[in-house]
């Protein structure tokens, strides 16, 4: 009963370890994921942009035709041109970041259907056909005639705006250009098609998608874009894609800017906060481990008697010493496999079970959840070794017994 | 009863290797030195032990407490090493090799029993005795026919199922008797067999390690306090502050 009760222990706090690893780096990966998700249905998984500074780059339909010649991941492509511009509601400004695309190449580019808020909108409503006559706009409003660019913007910004869908703002460029009259900024008017919600706050409050042309005409860059937004077949192969395509562009004076590179920081604070909860959990499997080491020694001491028998029948020491590394890795597997079910398991309710908290981001689900096997196999093996390693110390007790002394009277 | 200058002469004619010699001696001990340090403390276990025993041969070790009989059982059966001189038990030198070595000889050429706590509370009677057999890597079914047929030798047939709590401490010394045997040793090693047994267990005791010699021609050494069964035994070796005083062939 003792030693059950004692092998209990270490193997409890291992499955405790196990259990906290899997549940909390599967909700963490569901969580990343789910970011990764909303990043990659609006920011390009590849950008083609100028090699060095901030330019813009020729229009070049030639360039578009040959990209998905230079790597098979290539899926589609399209050109784009951005700015920040201020936009202007009849009630409050706000700066924004103006987004201009091919409306008839765009779907392809960004898997941004999900994201509309009316199920029917598509970014083909930007098209010059769909432009609003202004006849049609609300009598209240005091605007211009004839037909006006529409626009997709985030739902954030436009609640920020305090405006809807159908009505009209104003675009009004931050570099002011020269007339008549001296140094005024360009304005423009347009018209609110429908909004979009990506679940990334930075894009819904930020983000107006409008028609390329409309935005070429605005910055006055006709013949110019921004640059090229390459889609991938798989975006996790971004950086590899881009290392082709800089060879290849290299002497067009133009660069491949992969998706991970564009939001280095972010990805670099997902993977510090990875690593340090990680580097927590294993503390928690190492208590684990070191109440092995102490229930072995405990074992060595009260079975010095038997442990010096057996020598005295033959085994060896290495014998003796291997006996107890086994032991600890008999802990260490069945503490692994109690804590990787458990944890499993869990991962199955809290997945299900709606969490008011995340009620916002997940209206109706419970927590994400994304289960790396490769992690949870590195988990396993990791815990594994450490259950070892930590009966090193009572293989190496046992090895020191003496049977002598330990079979003499004085030991009983 | 020979003296001690007796027993020096009876070593000096016996040749520690030769190959004719070897084949008749279970164990030869010659100038056997152990000296336990403890701090600035030095204390002499055995000091120039000299002697031989035959195959077949059995043997008492008698003598007071500290006189040096468990040790020189310890150094003869391998679990202790010499400070100096020289070992042989069957002709091998159980100290001239690895650890590996000194734990294959304790397993195959000799068997201990202790005084008690004998066996591995764990483990069945029948788990006791194969245990230096499964050590020893022979044949699992031939090791537990033969553990079998030990067991009902020493009286215990019937009881190899029982675990060690369930057995008396004179049944529990049978069965490490099995146990010392199952690997057919050239020699049986006893610490006080019955030094913690009743009279009549004891006598019982005694009796299987008689049979043991003559039925199997199993050499034995055994330390006893018990005058009786010394006196029962052909040879007595007398030992004194680790010097051997008398050497007794009757």
């Amino acid at each position: 009963m003792q030693a059950t009760f004692g092998i209990a222990l270490p193997v409890f706090g291992i499955a405790v370890g196990v259990c906290a690893f899997t549940v909390v780096l599967s909700v963490m990966g569901g969580f990343v994921q789910g970011l990764k998700k909303r990043l990659l249905g609006v920011e390009p998984h590849i950008e083609i942009v100028v090699r060095e500074g901030f330019g813009r780059i020729p229009e070049n339909p030639e360039l578009l035709t040959r990209l998905p010649e230079l790597s098979k991941d290539i899926i589609a492509v399209t050109p784009f041109m951005k700015s920040d511009v201020i936009v202007q509601s009849s009630r409050k400004p706000m700066t924004a970041l103006l987004w201009g695309i091919d409306p008839g190449k765009a779907e392809a580019v960004m898997q941004f259907k999900t994201y509309f808020a009316a199920p029917e909108d598509s970014f083909s409503a930007l098209s010059e056909d769909a432009a609003v006559d202004s006849q049609s706009l609300s009598s209240d409003e005091n605007h211009s005639s004839g037909t006006f660019p529409t626009l997709f913007a985030g739902e954030k910004l436009l609640e920020i705006l305090d405006t809807e869908a159908g009505e009209r703002l104003t675009l009004i460029s931050t570099q002011p250009d020269e007339g008549l009259g001296g140094f005024a900024p360009t304005q423009q008017p347009v018209v609110v098609a429908g909004s979009f919600q990506t679940g990334s706050l930075t894009h819904d409050s930020k983000v107006i998608f409008t028609r390329l042309k409309v935005v070429q005409k605005f910055m006055d860059a006709e013949g110019e874009w921004s640059g090229i937004q390459v889609a991938l077949r798989e975006p996790l192969d971004a950086e590899k894609v881009s290392l082709t395509l800089n060879n290849a562009l290299k002497s067009e004076g133009l660069r491949a800017k992969p998706w991970t590179e564009s939001n280095k920081a972010l990805l670099k604070a997902l993977r510090l906060e990875r690593w340090g909860m990680s580097f927590v959990l294993y503390m928690v499997i190492l208590v684990g481990c070191f109440s092995i080491t102490i229930t072995l020694v405990l074992a060595v001491r009260r079975k010095a008697r038997e442990m010096a028998i057996l020598r005295s029948i033959g085994l060896r020491r290495i014998d003796l010493g291997l006996l107890y590394l086994c032991k600890g890795g008999s802990i260490g597997i069945v503490g692994v496999l109690l804590g990787l079910g458990s944890g499993l398991i869990l991962l199955q309710i809290v997945s299900r079970i709606p969490l008011s908290v995340i009620e916002d981001a997940y209206p109706g689900h419970g927590l994400p959840v994304l289960v790396s096997w490769p992690d949870l196999l590195g988990v396993s093996i990791g815990s594994l070794v450490l259950s070892i390693i930590a009966a090193i110390w009572p293989a190496v007790e046992v090895m020191r017994i003496d049977p002598v002394e330990t079979l003499s009277d004085r030991a009983v | 009863m020979l003296t001690t200058n007796e027993n020096e002469r009876v070593v000096q004619e016996i040749p520690l290797v030769t190959s004719t010699s070897q084949n008749q001696l279970a164990v030869e001990v010659k100038n056997l030195c152990k000296i336990y340090e403890m701090g600035e403390i030095t204390l002499d276990a055995l000091s120039g032990v000299s002697f031989a025993i035959r195959r077949g041969e059995c043997v008492a070790i008698v003598g007071e407490s500290g006189s040096g009989k468990s040790t020189l059982l310890h150094i003869v059966g391998a679990l202790d090493s010499p400070t100096s001189g020289d070992v042989r038990v069957g002709g091998l030198d159980p100290f001239g090799g690895s650890d590996l070595q000194v734990s294959h000889f304790r397993n195959r050429h000799v068997g201990f029993v202790f005084q008690h706590n004998n066996l591995l509370p764990e483990f069945s009677a029948l788990e006791n005795v194969i245990m230096p057999g499964l050590i020893a890597g022979r044949d699992t079914a031939e090791v537990y026919r033969r553990a079998q047929s030990l067991l009902e030798r020493v009286g215990l047939g019937k009881r190899k199922d029982h675990y060690p709590g369930q057995l008396s401490g004179g049944e529990q010394q049978r069965v490490a008797i099995a146990r010392a045997l199952i690997n057919e040793p050239v020699l049986l090693l006893a610490d006080e067999p019955s030094g913690n047994l009743d009279s009549r267990n004891a006598a019982n005791i005694h009796s299987l390690f008689a049979e043991i010699n003559r039925d199997l021609k199993t050499t034995l050494m055994v330390v006893t306090h018990n005058q009786d069964f010394a006196h029962s035994l052909p040879r007595r070796i007398e030992m004194r502050d680790g010097r051997i005083i008398a050497d007794t062939d009757v």
